[in-house]
């Protein structure tokens, strides 16, 4: 049987990456991810390798190197969320997938050359996902995933196909670069095996007597011998990612170039399940106060970036935080398809562009002031030429309120029979068009019905009702 | 011979007088029954309908159920309506103010506003008040009607009324006192009938009021009487 290959990808920059992308670490400057409980510079930028700061320094000590240097909270679980990010984007171009949190993950790929055509091209497949999501990382290829780990650890990019040229770097390797138990690696070390390859020479059944069956597992899927079960990566129902500020905010509107990029995962995450979503939940954490969830809601399914921008931002506007925002959670609300109604989705997609089109044909003929959208009475006064500030708005006389008005009242000529009346409208003192009038429905002898007023004494003709 | 006639035969919107039509498309029911058992169970879904009768009587209330068959974002399109459009009224007969907008222009250049609403496809909905339309630009609007699935409604004053039009459905109303009184000039797939009854209200009056006024000051009288 055919030997597997197996690619392992390392982000070692990923909290750093992270910081840059959503602009929180300045370009050109030196920056670390920093490990509190441990006291370990664990990531290190380029800027900050060129000082002097390197991986496993005590703060005090890369402080010490570089004045202006930006430190960046490490936090395993906020690795992992942008490791699923990665992931999902990756599974756009590989199925089998496997993670290794936080920063580590594998992709099968011997048999995705029935798709590819060759190994070049899916390189270049995932290559070009990466490259989007501007991740700075280490790969390498093996026979298993623990082959290709052991490889990628070297912090040098190989993709070999060879097996001899996989062996070779195998056996150089030191046996404290491969994931085994200190304490085995010590042992082994006392016996005087220094190198993977010396160690995979030894039969199994003399190590077996010596060692515990996971170290055995281990060699054996270091060898591309035995593949241990993994779990695969499955995408989500849901969108969700979680942020950590890389420092304190204590105004809500700069929340949100971190919410553009969830945004932007999410557009992408719905956008390949032909689905949208009407609700997004966000929970911000405080460093000294409980957490607050926040919803921000749109009427329709469909995704629009800019919608969701200005509903969220309208949302951060008003929004007053009781503490400096740490980090928080976005999550989308279950996403909706499009199928149920997919007919009309497009339609009104369709009808909007046409609309707008239609527009700016009838403009274009008739004039700007050809098209216009019903008038709509601003306070109780009858009246199409008046407009008001008010907000007064007519909903109690609906039933009275004429479908068409004309633009200037005339002096009624024939006699209606009244019909309904009257009601008194006394209004407009406040803007100069004082009005006191007495307005009755009549039906005059060819059954229309009108509105007509009193004023002054004398009759006026106002609208039709139809 | 008889072959031509077979296929004069087949053409769905032509029958016999002694058959029922075939293949009509789904109606738009009015929701008044006297009308409604009259015209095949209601308006066209598609094409041209012409409205004759005076401003003011009830003729978009006549509508009112036909515009709730329409779907959530319908487009409406009022070309020409005879005064100002008021917003508050149009929820009256079922119309969302939103989807409306109002075209105003010459009667001229009215029918070619309505035609490129028509084969725009935005439009559910195109009501167009013209004082005059003949045939052959009926046939045009009836044509696009069909193909981008617009309802089309023609008001037309009475006294205006033009010669007969290539429409499916034709109707003169006229106000009386129990509400409309309709007649069915030409009806494509059915008779023409004069004389429906339609009981459209679609102002308050002050019956109530005037029902209550006249009791009471009848008790009044009684009490006067007794007292």
């Amino acid at each position: 049987m055919a030997r597997q290959r197996w690619l392992c990808l390392h982000f070692f920059r990923l909290t750093l990456d992270n910081a840059k992308a959503n602009g929180s670490v300045p370009d050109q400057q030196p920056a670390v991810a920093y490990h509190q409980a441990s006291n370990n510079v664990l990531q290190v930028n380029s800027c900050a390798r060129k000082v002097g700061i390197e991986v496993g320094m005590g703060l005090a000590h890369a402080a010490a190197l570089c004045e202006n240097l930006t430190v960046i909270d490490y936090a395993e679980e906020i690795e992992h969320s942008q490791l699923r990010l990665l992931a999902a984007s990756l599974y756009q171009c590989a199925a089998e997938i496997s993670l290794q949190p936080p920063c580590r993950l594998f992709i099968r790929i011997d048999n995705l050359v029935r798709y590819y055509g060759d190994y070049q091209q899916i390189w270049l497949a995932i290559k070009n996902t990466l490259h989007h999501r501007e991740v700075n990382f280490v790969f390498a290829c093996g026979w298993s995933p623990e082959n290709a780990e052991a490889l990628a650890k070297r912090g040098q990019s190989s993709f070999l196909l060879c097996d001899k040229k996989i062996e070779n770097i195998l056996a150089a390797l030191p046996v404290q670069a491969l994931s085994i138990a200190d304490k085995h690696a010590n042992a082994l070390q006392r016996a005087g095996i220094r190198h993977a390859g010396e160690l995979l020479k030894l039969p199994p059944t003399e190590l077996g007597k010596r060692f515990d069956s996971e170290l055995l597992k281990y060699l054996f899927a270091l060898r591309g011998e035995s593949q241990p079960q993994r779990l695969f990566y499955h995408p989500p129902a849901n969108f969700s990612h979680s942020v950590l500020l890389t420092y304190e905010v204590e105004d809500a509107t700069r929340l949100q170039r971190y919410l553009d990029q969830c945004l932007r995962d999410m557009e992408l995450f719905l956008r390949l399940r032909n689905a949208g979503s009407q609700a997004i939940n966000i929970t911000l954490y405080f460093r000294e106060a409980p957490e607050m969830p926040i919803s921000v809601r749109k009427s329709d399914v469909r995704f629009s970036f800019s919608e969701w921008q200005q509903l969220i931002k309208l949302k951060l506007e008003t929004l007053e935080l009781p503490a400096p925002v740490t980090h928080f959670e976005f999550s989308s609300e279950k996403p909706r398809s499009y199928a149920a109604d997919t007919a009309d989705f497009f339609n009104s997609r369709k009808h909007l562009f046409a609309r707008q089109l239609l527009f700016g044909r009838l403009a274009a003929r008739l004039g700007e002031d050809a098209i216009s959208v019903p008038h709509t009475l601003q306070d109780h006064r009858f009246t199409s030429g008046v407009e008001s500030e008010s907000d007064n708005t007519q909903d109690n006389l609906e039933e009275f309120t004429p479908t068409y008005l004309l633009k200037h009242p005339q002096p009624l000529t024939d006699s209606p029979k009244i019909e309904f009346g009257p009601v008194r409208i006394e209004s407009g003192w406040w803007d100069g068009n004082k009005e006191k009038r007495d307005y009755f429905i009549g039906r005059n002898q060819h059954g229309q019905r009108i509105q007509i007023f009193r004023e002054n004494g004398n009759w006026f003709l106002n609208g039709w009702y139809a | 011979m008889a072959s031509l006639l077979s296929l004069v035969e087949k053409h769905p919107a032509i029958w016999r007088g002694n058959q029922a039509p075939i293949g009509q498309s789904r109606r738009l029911a009015t929701g008044y029954l006297s009308l409604d058992e009259v015209i095949l169970g209601g308006f066209p879904e598609y094409g041209v309908v012409r409205i004759s009768g005076r401003t003011g009587i009830g003729e978009l209330s006549l509508l009112k159920n036909v515009f709730t068959q329409t779907s959530e974002n319908a487009f409406y399109l009022f070309v020409n309506p005879p005064g100002v459009l008021i917003t508050n009224s149009l929820r009256r007969v079922n119309v969302v103010p939103e989807n409306v907008h109002v075209v105003s222009t010459s009667s001229e250049l009215s029918l070619w506003a309505a035609e490129e609403a028509i084969k725009s496809a935005s439009c559910s909905v195109l009501l167009l008040w013209c004082e005059h339309i003949n045939a052959a630009q009926a046939r045009r609007l009836q044509v696009a009607a069909v193909q981008h699935e617009c309802l089309v409604v023609i008001f037309e004053p009475e006294n205006q009324r033009s010669a007969a039009l290539p429409v499916p459905l034709d109707l003169t109303i006229t106000a009386i006192d129990q509400g409309l009184q309709v007649d069915i000039r030409k009806l494509q797939g059915g008779w023409p009938k004069q004389n429906i009854v339609v009981p459209v209200s679609f102002t308050p009056n002050n019956t109530t009021i005037n029902s209550l006024m006249r009791k009471y000051s009848m008790h009044a009288e009684d009490d006067a009487l007794h007292g």
